[in-house]
């Protein structure tokens, strides 16, 4: 069977863990030559060296403009294109409304909106025509979940950028999609729900009965990249087990 | 292109069009692809015939979805075929008439909810005993369920009703490991459609869409290709928007 992305140059953000290393491992399987970033040199090294060969790791936050610049200053200087973008690095801790600190919204915007805005237009320059960006969604954007606020309000304007940005960008024949993970089982929820009960109760929402792997998701986003989904733009795939869509 | 080998699919309304293009993507990736018509005999043979031609597996099956017991009837002839096991059904067959409020009859209204909701309604039930863990049931929705596209306001609630099928069927069938999904294809360039066949039509089509072409059956197989496969067993309930980017 031919692979679905023979030839492609990859950048995927937050790379070393979770859904962002499952991704980068699905698109080299798909034949597709994969950066990835993230902030920690020990966890990209380790990433690297899971996957073995056409891998590229680069240190970098995408919170800072600057590293942004030095990334795809690499990218260019070694692969003079890119063609996939999944700007996937986000995160951050819970906190009701009555305990939300400025510096909290500030770091979940900045990882979660900021971060990703920047790692969209200034890939810009470097992306080929025809080339496509997929954002990392949640389904925490369109659901109500206590302390969630700060975190569901930047996964909805991650939503919304897709919407926007595939009419920018239409010219260019980029296309802009956001897959939104439900409750997958990483190492961030597993930050997020130390207790095992919470863990279970979580699961116990999901029409599949269980949390998601990072698998499931890289699935769908090299879907996304691939030519299957030619026709498919400024759209949102849900991939959580049904846990939000019932 | 996914991997669908060893599996066994029905397409209905598979003579033409998305369920044409969804039964040869499915074939193209392994499965034995059950090629339903209502009453494009020739062209179904057709579509069979293209699937073995390439070295895979297809057979013909017939049945009057508009008819009361046309779901049972070609759920029995599944049946017969595969037996006890059904990985992937694909409920595309659909009918649309353009109308407006007034001109729309009791009968075309009838017809649009016999064919489009309650025959993907009974066969999904009369198929359940031989749907089993990983299988998946695709079907066939529209843009123009949440949004304003031509005078279809009775076409367009029969594609509301499917949504609404998506997200009960998965809840109801997630527990066995059924997933369950939609495509929202928007403006698709077939035989269903007068609309895109219009200048008119072409320039609105390619007005509300970000992908300046106009859309094909080839855009949308592989879409269903996806859904049916293993490579979507954490998506169930959603409708997936395939219609270059329409009405953002």
């Amino acid at each position: 069977m031919s692979k679905k992305l023979e030839g492609k140059i990859a950048l995927i953000t937050g790379g070393s863990a979770g859904i962002g290393l499952a991704t980068a491992k699905e698109f080299v399987e798909e034949g597709a030559y994969v950066y990835i970033t993230g902030r920690r040199r020990p966890e990209l090294d380790a990433a690297v060296a899971s996957i073995g060969s056409n891998i590229t790791a680069i240190q970098g936050d995408v919170t800072k403009l600057a590293d942004l610049d030095r990334i795809y200053a690499q990218i260019g200087r070694e692969k003079g294109r890119l063609d996939i973008v999944f700007a996937n690095a986000g995160g951050g801790p819970l906190v009701p409304l009555g305990a939300i600190t400025e510096e909290h919204f500030d770091s979940v915007f900045n990882v979660n909106v900021k971060g990703l805005v920047f790692t969209a237009q200034k890939a810009l320059p470097l992306m080929s025509d025809g080339g496509t960006i997929i954002l990392t969604g949640s389904i925490v954007g369109i659901k109500g979940f206590p302390a969630f606020s700060i975190y569901s309000a930047a996964k909805a304007a991650v939503r919304s950028f897709a919407r926007t940005w595939t009419t920018d960008l239409k010219d260019r024949h980029i296309r802009v999609n956001v897959v939104s993970p439900g409750p997958i089982d990483t190492p961030l929820l597993n930050e997020a729900f130390a207790n095992p009960d919470d863990m279970k109760a979580l699961a116990s929402t999901v029409v599949m009965g269980r949390l998601g792997r990072p698998q499931e998701i890289a699935k769908a986003v090299v879907f996304f990249a691939s030519d299957d989904a030619s026709f498919i733009t400024g759209a949102e795939l849900f991939v959580d087990g049904g846990a939000a869509q019932v | 292109m996914v991997n669908l080998s060893g599996k066994t699919a029905l397409v209905t309304g598979a003579s033409r069009g998305i369920g044409r293009a969804s039964a040869l993507a499915l074939a193209q990736g392994g499965a034995q692809v059950l090629v339903h018509y209502g009453r494009g005999k020739a062209e179904a043979e057709g579509v069979a015939a293209q699937i073995r031609n390439a070295g895979g597996r297809a057979e013909v099956v017939a049945s009057d979805l508009a008819a009361p017991d046309g779901a049972h009837n070609l759920a029995r002839q599944v049946r017969g075929i595969v037996g006890d096991r059904l990985d992937i059904l694909v409920a595309n067959a659909g009918v649309a008439k353009s109308a407006n409020i007034e001109d729309t009859t009791v009968e075309d209204f009838d017809r649009l909810f016999a064919v489009n909701v309650r025959a993907p309604f009974f066969l999904v039930q009369q198929t359940l005993p031989i749907l089993g863990k990983g299988s998946s049931i695709v079907f066939v929705s529209s843009l123009a369920a949440h949004a304003v596209v031509g005078t279809i306001a009775a076409y367009a609630a029969t594609k509301g009703a499917i949504d609404t099928l998506v997200k009960h069927f998965a809840a109801a069938l997630g527990p066995r490991g059924i997933r369950v999904n939609a495509v929202a294809p928007g403006v698709v360039d077939t035989d269903m459609s007068n609309f895109i066949k219009t200048e008119a039509g072409q320039k609105y089509t390619l007005a509300m869409q970000a992908i300046q072409r106009l859309a094909r059956p080839e855009d949308i197989g592989p879409v269903v290709a996806f859904l049916a496969s293993d490579d979507a067993r954490w998506i169930t309930g959603d409708t997936v928007r395939v219609d270059g980017g329409s009405k953002l």
